[in-house]
């Protein structure tokens, strides 16, 4: 090897001129195309197609059965204006929803701190509070009307036994609304719980350590240290449960039907009934829009939210 | 908190401790009630549904259930549902989550943004206008009309992407040069390095398919074409609070076996998903 | 004719310029090691030539052939990555299998050719394991090992040791040195390690900041170097520089005051330092000896006692710090005033641009 000595050159300044698209470039553009095809078909035809033909019906004169009595304009959101049932369902939603956000995230952080931890008898409550929420919502209602009856139920022969008398709780049209709100507590709650139990997991072990030397309280170690280091999760738990309990339907339509009295009936099930009962796709089509908008707005609030939690 | 306690603080811990035993307890109670009463006969059931203990013992409920054959039949389309849906959306998702995550191609941004957009679709924002569509290509009471609308789901992509996106670049630029065409590295490397978020995904979408009641609600007429899900509300109404409780309770169990099996088996699983979606 | 060329090579991100107009020939045969400091440019420039980065400006031959449109799988060339890049998924001989198997090779000459390579990296014993269930220095192996199967043109090499203990990596040194001399195939390796440049290299490529400072031989760059970034690049302990004025110069020789006074003697070509020019006088530690009439006074700080031998750190008079390498069993005690004396060797003296102004041959006294 001869020891050629080269010192540094400095770089020319020169314009760079922008490189030819290659061909192996096109091909992988191509091959971008296959990976994503299948998606972009489904996407495209089944959730974005769909809905641009659901805000068209809405402002249709729509049935069922296909049946197009032409344009309408506004008056199917006009009718809605007016319509007490609609107001009423969307009260009971919202009711229904201000109800178990809060319920929910309570009972979902507490129960996560109680079975946070290691041990056989923690993992098993956890596997317990979580089973609940593989059923499917028939199972949940059918399991719950059951507990709730009157005469048949779980808790009637406990009321009894202490003297009271067996209350029919969904007969109420105070109690039925607080009934679901419970049924719907055991079954959703594993999820807000195990994402509380991953936020839990994840803060550093250091920081209870350091707190345990301060002698701090356990009070405080929540106050101070765990609660803010799960706010983030707190508000995509909310957020998340806003969004899923607005779209209650089962719960009420399987166990209440909507009474007593309307006073379960929720958004979704008027929707329902008003397509798959009285025909009226194109009614239906408008207030599922307002559902879409109502939940729209409290996705783009999770994302905001978000975003604050990113710049800090 | 792992250090240890003393004191006042050992017996806090303990009594906490034993509240959250009776507690999960009673979460349990109506699941073994259920369990219970299905395997009652319905004559004792007349009389009282008070007890946790299966006595008289009796398995009717259950082979009247398999002779019945409605319920089976349910469970078989629950399952080709919920399978042919998993398979699908694991498909789906992962080839465009690849592409997404590792792959340049025009208005990429664009794309993803609108696939972003598309997980604030509900489904009751679509439901109508699909089974108007469903209703015009004639296949309502179909397993494939109960699969398709759930395939186009946006967050089985973004979990794929988020996957595929850590794995370390170099291995790819390793299989690169080792004369892997894109087909490959996807199929030979970055699949079969997948497979627990596919379990996770898979999972996560078999029970959403299980579970699923709007959709198969409104385009499942056909009695023979429920799920199980569907069926059982239908027979809930009809002879749920009479005579033969035992029956429906029977049903309920069995509709349930699949998917607590499934949870019991994969809960690890289950367990890494929320705490992977929840990391984004 | 050279195996790997480089014609004004030069690498953007958007508008940050990584590579500026390097050139460069490899070739057949050579092992070629850049080095640099972390975040030079080194892999970028690597990778380039592996064809996992497109090419800004300039050309890339590879056999004399142009690839910058040639797609990596292409190029005949093999790497092996800092954090190897194993198939996790793949046992040992899966993984060095995947590439004959992509290009359709035989199976007994993809065994033959395994069997061939797991003896000379002395795998043979895990060839069915997977790579979670070896260790760091095996994996290693397993990466080089899976770049010999292929038999490619041209071996890349990025970063490999800098993962591996001391030992191992002062073991794997010798073992890719044996390697090269075994394959003789064309090496190019990248590190931040100046002792693994030193130790393996045919020539270096010393870069800085996307340029290429110097090309040479080790010990061609360690005795002449062209700046104070390679003089203080190469070498351990590193050199030292201490500032001063010419005082005097006659011909070639110049003699540099420093502060305090002290007076030292250098040669330079001539022309290229005037009287009252500043330069930087640069004094490998092995040439500094103590000694009780020595021109350059200073107080040891710290001795680090070696075995061998002993680095004495001394402040001098102007404050810089100087490291004497010395073979004397019995070092000054800290905070003791020593002079030091100058050995032979090369004194190293800069201009103010921070070039080498040394004079290249002739003796140095
Ligand atoms: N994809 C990229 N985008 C922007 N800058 C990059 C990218 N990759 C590398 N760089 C920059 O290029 C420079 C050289 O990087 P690299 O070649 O990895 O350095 P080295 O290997 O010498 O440590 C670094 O300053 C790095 O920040
Ligand atoms: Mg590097």
């Amino acid at each position: 090897m001869t020891a050629a000595t080269q010192t540094r050159v400095l770089p020319v300044a020169e314009p760079r001129t922008k490189v030819p698209q290659s061909p192996a470039k096109r091909r992988d553009w191509l091959t971008a195309l296959l990976f994503l095809a299948p998606f972009l078909v489904v996407y495209l035809v089944l959730l974005v197609y769909p809905l641009f033909l659901g805000i068209w019906i809405s402002f249709r004169d729509w049935d069922l059965m296909g049946g197009d009595y032409g344009w309408i304009g506004t008056l199917n959101y006009q009718d809605l204006w007016s319509d007490p049932v609609f107001w009423r369902a969307a009260g009971n939603t919202l009711k229904f929803a201000a109800m178990t956000v809060p319920s929910m995230t309570l009972v979902a952080l507490l129960l996560a701190l109680a079975v946070q931890g290691p041990g056989r008898i923690r993992a098993v409550c956890r596997s317990i509070f979580f089973l609940s929420s593989v059923f499917s919502v028939t199972v949940v209602t059918l399991v719950w009307a059951m507990v709730l009856s009157p005469d048949r139920g779980l808790i009637a022969p406990v009321v009894q036994f202490f003297g009271g008398t067996p209350f029919n709780f969904l007969g109420s049209p105070t109690w039925a609304m607080p009934a679901i709100v419970v049924t719907t507590l055991w079954w959703g709650v594993g999820l807000p719980m195990a994402l509380f139990l991953a936020s839990l997991g994840s803060i550093p072990k250091e920081l209870y350590e350091a707190a345990e030397l301060d002698h701090a309280s356990r009070w405080s170690v929540f106050w101070r240290i765990t609660l803010p280091s799960i706010r983030h999760t707190v508000v995509l738990v909310v957020v998340l449960q806003i969004v899923a309990q607005l779209q209650i339907f089962g719960q009420p339509f399987l166990m209440t039907q909507g009474g007593p009295a309307n006073s379960t009936r929720t958004l979704v099930q008027y929707i329902y009934e008003t397509s798959f009962r009285d025909w009226l796709v194109g009614y239906g089509a408008a207030m599922a829009m307002v559902l879409f908008v109502l939940m729209m707005i409290f996705s783009m609030l999770q994302l905001w939210l978000g975003r604050q939690g990113d710049d800090q | 908190m792992t250090a240890a306690r003393t004191g006042w603080a050992l017996w806090g811990d303990r009594l906490l401790l034993a509240i959250t035993i009776i507690v999960a307890a009673l979460w349990l109670l109506p699941v073994i009630w259920v369990v219970t009463m299905s395997l009652k006969p319905n004559a004792e059931l007349m009389r009282s549904t008070w007890g946790f203990i299966p006595y008289p013992f009796t398995i009717e409920n259950y082979t009247n259930l398999i002779q019945l054959a409605t319920v089976p039949r349910w469970l078989v389309n629950s399952l080709i549902v919920a399978i042919g849906m998993t398979l699908l959306v694991l498909t789906v998702s992962s080839l465009a989550g690849y592409a997404f995550a590792r792959l340049q191609f025009p208005f990429k941004r664009t794309i993803f943004a609108l696939m972003i957009a598309g997980l604030m679709i509900p489904e009751q924002a679509v439901f109508l206008p699909l089974h108007q569509m469903f209703a015009d290509w004639g296949i309502h009471n179909t397993h494939a009309a109960l699969v398709m609308p759930r395939v186009a789901v946006p967050i089985g992509v973004f979990l794929m992407m988020q996957f595929f996106r850590a794995v370390p670049r170099e291995l790819e630029e390793a299989a690169e040069l080792d004369h892997a065409s894109r087909f490959t590295i996807f199929f030979r490397i970055m699949l079969p390095l997948s497979v627990p978020a596919l379990t996770t995904l898979g999972l996560f979408t078999f029970i959403h398919a299980w579970n699923d009641f709007l959709w198969p609600l409104v385009s499942a007429t056909d009695a023979d074409m429920y799920t199980v899900t569907v069926g059982l509300a239908s027979i809930q109404g009809n002879f749920a609070m009479s005579e033969g409780l035992g029956s429906v309770m029977a049903s309920a169990v069995f509709a349930s076996l699949p998917i607590v099996l499934l949870f019991l088996i994969f809960q690890r699983f289950i367990v890494a998903g929320v705490a992977m979606s929840a990391g984004k | 004719m050279a195996e790997v060329a480089l014609r004004g090579v030069s690498k953007s991100y958007g508008n940050v310029d990584v590579i500026h107009d390097v050139s460069l020939d490899v070739g057949q045969g050579e092992f070629v090691v850049f080095v640099g400091p972390s975040g030079c440019g080194k892999s970028t420039l690597m990778r380039m030539i592996a064809g996992l980065e497109e090419v800004t400006r300039g050309d890339v031959l590879i056999g004399g052939e142009r690839v910058n449109d040639t797609a990596a799988r292409d190029r005949g060339v093999a790497m092996v990555f800092q954090n190897y890049a194993l198939y996790p998924h793949m046992s040992v001989r899966d993984n060095m299998a995947f590439g004959l198997r992509n290009i359709g090779t035989p199976r007994p000459e993809i065994d033959s050719r395994i069997a061939k390579a797991a003896e000379i990296l002395q795998l043979d014993r895990y060839l069915d394991r997977k790579p979670r269930a070896m260790s760091g220095g095996q994996r290693q192996r397993v990466a080089i090992g899976r770049a010999i199967v292929r038999e490619p043109k041209v071996f890349l090499f990025d970063e490999p040791l800098s993962n591996l203990d001391a030992n191992l990596r002062v073991q794997m040194r010798t073992e890719i040195a044996r390697l090269h001399h075994r394959l003789d195939a064309t090496m190019i390796y990248v590190t931040h390690d100046q002792t693994e440049a030193m130790t393996m290299a045919d020539r270096i490529v010393v870069l800085r900041a996307g340029v290429i400072e110097q090309v040479g031989a080790p010990l061609d760059l360690y005795e002449r170097p062209a700046n104070m970034f390679v003089a203080g690049f190469l070498g351990a302990p590193k050199i030292n520089f201490i500032k001063g004025r010419v005082a005097a110069s006659q011909g070639n020789e110049i003699l540099v005051e420093l502060a305090g006074g002290t007076r030292l003697s250098a040669l330079v070509r001539p022309g290229t330092a005037n009287p009252g020019d500043a330069v930087t006088l640069g004094l490998r530690p092995e040439m500094l000896q103590i000694a009780l009439d020595g021109p350059l006074p200073g107080r040891v700080e710290v001795v680090e006692q070696l075995g061998a031998v002993q680095l004495v750190y001394a402040t001098l008079a102007d404050g810089t710090t100087m490291v004497a390498e010395l073979r004397d069993r019995r070092p000054p005690a800290v905070g003791a005033d020593v002079r030091f004396a100058l050995g032979p060797g090369i004194r190293h003296v800069f201009d103010a641009r921070e070039l080498s102004i040394t004079l290249p041959e002739g003796d140095h006294q």
